[in-house]
């Protein structure tokens, strides 16, 4: 099968479409509308103008990417290794990787505290030791957006890789190439739709984070309050504000979705771990 | 359609009970949105009115004052609001969510809750200035940390604090999971942790708020919205011995 042929789909009957378009359309345009709608556009300078607002969204592009950055290289050997076809313990290591999904991200922020915070179990000697409190700092953002997002990346990631039918690397490993290069030039290569993909959704995910950062890095203008924890604390003062910083959310969300991972996907699609 | 089966088991449930409780006495069901500081107290006086009342049902929900307001604000479903600080109840009056005048209830102040023992020795506002001490306000968005942003002006101190927690709840858990070493919260939180030590402010610094409590003019059971607000104003007394509330 060459690659670039689409797997059969059945044609969709008009009623089944129609509950697609309707569902879409209520569910997820509609709150968008509203959004949109109730927004005080007049107020964009001032609420945009704001050194909180600058410092939030600076924030946010930061510790977003940097999380992002972390959970490729932390994620990759993952991956590869949970992609690996059986070795003891496998199941378990999936399970704790794929937990931070399924975990409601407050629960995350406290876990994270009984591990790196003050008195948890390494942060406890960090601070002793080092003099390190991680706690209320942009590195417990980095942490915790990681904590919750890394999974979107090796699950996609993991997906792909057993996905392929190894025919590839059989080749390459009989020309003489050792496992690591066959895996960064044939592999790599070959699912780079879904190492895409993969970084998109974590993100994204990264980028929306709210419980876990507000738990565990706190709230402090400029060190730990990113765009979404500006637009809750906004939103109990100041809604236009709120709101303004909402579709700024809104916007910077679509730019990471549908620029950096919708085309991919949609030229790529990574059948498992994205749908 | 699930908005259609949420109110059609409303409609029920709602039928169900005017037809049980036909002996004139209040009955129905309402909600209460409170400030969380009134947590432990609302919970204790619910029981005895329902006792008195045993066809009416109220339903508590609690949460940082400042966030029930936006709530109130955009239409949620609630028939009484007890407020932090009259700030805040200003915003509801002006939403013309309440027409009627609120009623103060008791005053709180804030206090300084430092770990048990007080191992760094905290004895003052000014003490909070150190560098090594992890401070943690409640943001200027909600009332405590509106209360503590005067307090610390009055006093002339600056202070950076690690966190500016959305409610009084979460800077009082800080301290109490031991990774602050001190949050300004109200003094009725620190009675109610028994995990924290707390550190009275000196009164030439401290701030007191006032808290108070409207029916909401949206309320389907006004009267049972106003025998609450009654009940309440008339048992502020439990709140002063019991809970440490201070008098008006």
């Amino acid at each position: 099968m060459s690659p670039r042929r689409r797997a059969p789909v059945a044609t969709i009957p008009t009623g089944v479409a129609a509950i697609a378009i309707a569902a879409s359309l209520l569910l997820f345009g509609l709150p968008l509308l509203g959004l949109v709608w109730r927004t005080p556009w007049s107020d964009i300078g001032t609420v945009l103008g704001d050194e909180a607002s600058r410092d939030a969204l600076r924030l946010s592009l930061v510790c977003s990417l940097t999380a992002t950055a972390v959970s490729i290289v932390l994620g990759l050997p993952l991956a590869w290794l949970l992609a690996q076809r059986r070795f003891p313990g496998r199941s378990a290591l999936r399970a704790i990787t794929t937990l931070p999904l399924v975990l409601p991200p407050v629960v995350g922020g406290l876990a994270l505290f009984f591990a790196f915070g003050r008195r948890g179990l390494v942060g406890q000697w960090l601070d002793r030791w080092f003099d390190i409190q991680l706690p209320f700092t942009v590195w417990a953002a980095i942490l915790a957006e990681t904590f919750v997002a890394m999974p979107f990346f090796v699950l996609t990631v993991e997906g792909a890789l057993r996905n392929r039918d190894g025919r590839a690397e059989a080749a390459a490993a009989t020309l003489g190439a050792r496992p690591l290069r066959v895996f960064t030039r044939v592999t790599l290569p070959a699912i780079r739709g879904s190492l895409y993909a993969g970084a998109a959704l974590t993100w994204a995910r990264a980028l929306g984070e709210f419980g876990a950062t507000i738990t565990f890095a706190g709230n402090f203008p400029g060190r730990t309050q990113t765009l979404p924890l500006a637009i809750y604390l906004a939103f109990q003062g100041n809604q236009p504000a709120a709101l303004v910083l909402s579709v700024l959310m809104v916007v910077v969300s679509v730019v990471v979705i549908v620029v950096v991972g919708g085309r991919v996907l949609a030229r790529r699609s990574s059948p498992v771990g994205v749908a | 359609m699930l908005l259609a089966v949420a109110l059609a088991i409303a409609t029920l449930t709602a039928c169900g009970d005017t037809e049980a409780q036909d002996d004139g006495g209040l009955h129905g069901e309402i909600t209460v949105l409170a400030a969380s500081s009134l947590s432990d107290a609302f919970t204790d006086l619910e029981a005895q009115f329902e006792a008195a009342h045993p066809n009416a049902t109220i339903t508590l929900s609690f949460g940082a004052t400042s966030e029930l307001v936006s709530q109130i604000v955009e239409g949620a479903p609630a028939d009484v609001f007890a407020s932090a600080d009259v700030a805040s109840m200003d915003r509801v009056v002006e939403a013309r969510a309440a027409t009627g005048e609120p009623t103060d209830l008791v005053r709180n102040q804030l206090t300084i809750a430092v770990e048990p023992g007080n191992p760094l020795d905290i004895s003052d506002v000014r003490d909070l200035t150190a560098r090594a001490t992890t401070v943690v306000l409640c943001a200027s968005e909600v009332p405590c940390g509106r209360l503590a942003d005067q307090i610390l002006s009055r006093a002339g101190v600056v202070v950076t604090p690690a966190s500016r927690e959305a409610n009084v709840r979460a800077a009082l858990a800080k301290v109490e999971l031991g990774e602050a070493d001190a949050a300004l919260v109200y003094a009725t939180d620190v009675r109610s942790s028994g995990q924290v030590d707390g550190v009275s402010i000196a009164e030439a610094d401290n701030a007191v708020t006032t808290l108070q409590i409207v029916a909401l003019d949206r309320s389907a059971h006004g009267d049972l919205a106003q025998a609450w607000v009654d009940f309440i104003a008339s048992h502020t007394g439990d709140l002063v011995e019991e809970y440490g509330f201070l008098p008006l």
